[in-house]
């Protein structure tokens, strides 16, 4: 068995063009930084993903099978810490406001400073599925054979995700496009 | 064309509008979209929204920003920690193997009354460690160290069934 995990670990990286694991996790952590980045739009939470990420990586690689496309791996790994984390920060942000006597309010159009920063949040509160197509897609620019191949769904599967996503954006926006 | 068929048409062509938008349509798709929007406003109206979403998006919400020198060095901490993650083992089984051999050349101490005394000249090492060996259990010595494998013995002849013998 060990002699077999040594192998695959061996052929995954000679495919990856490193010589060590160390090589490996260097190779990705910048990528990995800035895929957390776009879908958390924050430079320190997308710092806790990665060193997540590289550490789950560095845990499962003798068990990732010889052939596995690690590209695809480490973009729907990134993707779910990613709104896992957002998720138990949306969390903590509620009883935060909980405990301080606050409600969520609907920011209006005029205060709160562009279309850009509206849509960043609009994206976040998407349903998960439609949030990761939708960032990967247009944020991190892959291709929807990339993101299906990433989540092991039909390209189509993928299509329809982005669509709803962006129609679902354009509902909660249309007051700023106005 | 009728009210019902026109509004089908809309739901028809619903989930293309986006993917237009975006770029990522077919010639035949895009030619379907913009033949359509060119006669209902609502349509029209929602293509020129995506557009801007998409826009803004790319334009604002996918630049990278440099990390800051703190975020960099954490980043790269990050990975080149995962280095050490060998070597600590390593080192962890050897001070483990040492702290065993160690209690095996110690001098044995003296028996209480009626315990049986410890075969002479070896201490045997702690029976948790030694069946933790057998188990894989973390912070055990693993089986296969060397200096661990004289301690297996020990361990089968303690977890071997009553009345087995050796």
């Amino acid at each position: 068995m060990v002699a077999e995990e040594d192998a695959g670990v061996a052929a995954i990286l000679a495919r990856e063009g490193v010589d060590s694991t160390e090589g490996l996790l260097e190779k990705h952590r910048q990528g990995i930084w800035q895929t957390a980045f776009r879908f958390l739009q924050d430079a320190d939470d997308a710092l806790d993903v990665t060193q997540e990420v590289l550490l789950k990586l560095h845990q499962s690689l003798s068990r990732l099978r010889p052939d596995t496309r690690l590209a695809a791996w480490l973009t729907r790994v990134t993707a779910n810490a990613s709104l896992n984390f957002a998720r138990q920060d949306r969390t903590r942000r509620r009883h935060q406001q909980a405990a301080a006597g606050l409600s969520p309010l609907t920011v209006p159009p005029a205060a709160a400073g562009g279309l850009g920063r509206a849509l960043a949040g609009a994206i976040q509160t998407l349903p998960r599925g439609q949030r990761a197509v939708v960032t990967l897609r247009l944020l991190e620019g892959r291709t929807f054979p990339e993101i299906a191949e990433a989540f092991g769904v039909a390209e189509s599967t993928a299509k329809v995700q982005f669509a709803r996503g962006i129609r679902r954006l354009r509902d909660d926006l249309k007051d700023w496009m106005e | 064309m009728t009210h019902d068929s026109s509004r089908s048409r809309c739901q028809a062509l619903a989930d293309l509008i986006p993917l237009v938008a975006s770029g990522d349509a077919s010639v035949e798709e895009c030619l379907q979209v913009e033949e359509h929007a060119a006669a209902c406003p609502a349509c029209r109206g929602d293509l020129d929204a995506d557009r801007r979403l998409c826009e803004t998006a790319r334009r604002e919400l996918a630049p990278v920003p440099p990390p800051s020198g703190a975020q960099a060095r954490a980043a790269h901490s990050a990975a080149s920690a995962f280095r050490w993650l060998p070597r600590l083992a390593a080192a962890a089984a050897l001070l483990l193997a040492g702290l065993a051999v160690g209690r095996w050349t110690a001098p044995e101490p003296a028996a209480p009354a009626g315990v049986p005394a410890a075969r002479p000249g070896k201490a045997e090492p702690p029976a948790e460690r030694v069946a933790g060996l057998a188990r894989g259990r973390p912070g055990a010595l693993s089986v296969f160290s060397p200096a661990a494998r004289p301690y297996l013995t020990a361990a089968a002849r303690r977890e071997a069934p009553p009345g087995s013998g050796d």
